[in-house]
């Protein structure tokens, strides 16, 4: 009786704190954030900048890249102080993306959306590509001065 | 155009970045997914490590945020990230973190612990995630680009069992764009089989699942695996499945049958569903097999792994494997050979391939050797591809390259 008592404690100490991993052992974005500029600088109605950038992703195994916001509308290029907007778009790119990768451009809205997600899969690293791009309105003058946006990108399981 | 106008838009000219700061930072979280078991009323630790990676002189210390957040996963597999304690069996409310920001030094790391204080009357499965946002200063005048990474945990508070129960709630031949066409292109659409999955109980599963369609005769006529996103289901969730009907089939009666294992080691879920193909259909039907087909030309075969990384100290040999699959009817001739990039060390060099010309029979794999030797002054991180060139005879070979990474440490090994 006192030998299943203890059996019973040790079990409960034993399923008290397992915890155990499942998945990826490691995985994390490998290079410092980084700085580019869009070109051509935009200087009439419809004219557009891009630029692009290759992040790698060191994984383990399969993972998933979602793009957010912090806020909302900070996904748009928008002018510092008018609040004058460009037409902006994103897209991810890359041979790990698989059937994922974007083949044309995505507007800012559609690439923040939650139903929209990247697959990365196998063992990394892995070389993905960010692009961005920003178009003046086409039928009007965009505000001189300089345009932010930003992008949350999060990997997950 | 008005004179205004074009001074306006010449003074515009407008400076946008993709940016962040010029500061060298990146993170990495170990696990990305984790299981906790806790008994009711206890307490029990988890942990995650957070990692900086850079190295060398210009490397600088770097700090992330941590915080406990809930997550839902939609019907189609995307994970939501929702504040703490708002969604229906969220952990988060339990977990209490021992610190909400490490800050690293270049290559250092740092293994957080996370104690989940379990109620003793909730047992079931729980969710949370752990978002490792890296810190960044911030520089105006810039597009900006945060990381983040999300590292779910799965509690489990035992007590009973919760049997694994699925049920399919919807089948049916839907015609799709393709996912990826852009809006204004005019993309055929894809006849493609979806269905709904369930998890009808509390306990989490991952599902596979198949759809075969036969004909009034009971003769299967098409079968292929439904695919997803997002194996795993949550207790309570639905998840979609799919599958393209690649294949022309003529006007008629047929009945559809899809099937999910879903581990319960009892039964399968599945459902049997009436499909009528009308003269119209079996056109477009024929029209989308042909196009698959089209795509489909060409050698057929299957590359695994998609990427070749590996962690050598310097001095030291390995060996990389790479599988070739011809899934295709014909014999294919393959080449396999390491790109010669040009720069101070050259990796190419450092490989040996145990065979750089076969032939792979239908239906073969061949497993390819790489030999890799990495001379002693090697130190950082070195990239080159391995290409593969494979054709049917007589035919132009498709080219597929290889990513190889190796990541060269110093010390023999």
């Amino acid at each position: 009786m006192r030998l299943r008592a203890l059996a019973v404690l040790g079990t409960a100490a034993f399923v008290t704190c397992i915890t155990w991993d499942s998945a990826p052992a490691i995985t994390g974005w490998a290079q410092p954030a980084y700085s580019a500029t869009l070109s051509p600088n935009i200087a009439g109605v419809g004219q557009a900048g891009t630029d692009s950038k290759v992040l790698t992703l060191d994984h383990d195994g399969d993972s998933t890249i979602q793009a957010s916001v912090t806020q909302a509308g900070d996904e748009v290029l928008t002018h510092q102080t008018t609040g004058d907007t460009l037409v902006t778009s994103y897209k991810l790119t890359g041979a790990a993306l698989g059937a994922s990768s974007d083949t044309d451009w995505v507007s800012s809205s559609d690439f923040i959306a939650p139903a929209r997600s990247y697959s990365v899969g196998g063992v990394g690293p892995s070389e993905i590509t960010f692009h961005v791009r920003g178009a003046a309105a086409p039928a009007r003058a965009s505000d001189a001065g300089t345009y932010t946006a930003s992008i949350v990108l999060t990997v997950l399981w | 155009m008005p004179t205004s106008w074009k001074t306006r838009m010449a003074v515009a000219a407008v400076a946008v970045g993709l940016a962040a700061s010029a500061a060298p930072a990146g993170i990495a979280v170990s696990p990305l997914k984790q299981d906790v078991l806790v008994k009711p009323g206890a307490a029990a630790t988890f942990h995650v490590t957070v990692a900086n990676r850079t190295r060398g002189p210009d490397a600088k210390p770097c700090s992330a945020h941590l915080a406990v957040v809930d997550f839902q996963v939609t019907e189609l597999g995307a994970v939501l990230l929702r504040p703490p304690a708002t969604v229906k069996n969220s952990a988060s409310q339990w977990i209490t973190p021992t610190k909400a920001t490490v800050t690293l030094k270049p290559d250092q790391a740092e293994k957080v612990a996370f104690t989940v204080k379990a109620p003793y009357a909730a047992v079931g499965e729980y969710y949370s995630a752990v978002l490792v946002t890296l810190d960044q200063k911030r520089t105006h005048g810039e597009v900006e680009v945060d990381y983040r990474i999300a590292s779910g945990v799965f509690v489990t508070i035992p007590g009973r069992t919760f049997p694994k129960k699925a049920q399919v709630l919807r089948c049916e031949l839907a015609w799709l764009r393709p996912a990826d066409a852009p809006p204004t292109s005019p993309a055929p659409e894809t006849p493609t089989i979806v269905a709904i999955l369930k998890n009808t109980g509390q306990a989490r599963f991952d599902a596979s699942g198949h759809v075969r369609i036969s004909n009034k005769e009971g003769r299967t006529v098409f079968k292929a695996p439904m695919t997803t996103r997002r194996a795993c289901v949550l207790g309570g969730d639905t998840r979609q499945f799919e599958c393209v009907l690649a294949k022309a089939l003529p006007h008629g009666q047929y009945t559809m049958r899809v099937e999910f294992d879903y581990q319960s080691g009892w039964t399968k879920a599945q459902t049997r569903v009436p499909l009528t193909i009308s003269a119209d259909r079996e056109a477009l039907l024929a029209a989308a097999a042909a196009g698959t087909t089209a795509k489909a030309a060409g050698p057929a075969f299957e590359v695994a792994p998609k990427t070749l990384a590996a962690k050598v100290p310097a001095g030291a040999f390995r060996i990389l494997k790479l599988a070739v699959k011809n899934t295709g009817n014909e014999t294919l001739q393959c080449r396999a050979s390491v790109a010669d990039p040009t720069g101070s060390h050259n990796p190419a060099s450092w490989f040996h391939l145990e065979a750089d010309t076969f032939a792979l029979p239908k239906a073969r794999t061949k497993t390819l050797y790489l030999a890799v030797r990495v001379p002693a002054e090697a130190v950082g991180l070195h990239k080159t591809d391995l290409i593969l060139e494979i054709g049917e005879h007589d035919a132009m070979p498709s080219r597929i390259e290889v990513p190889i990474a190796l990541t060269v440490k110093g010390g023999t090994g």
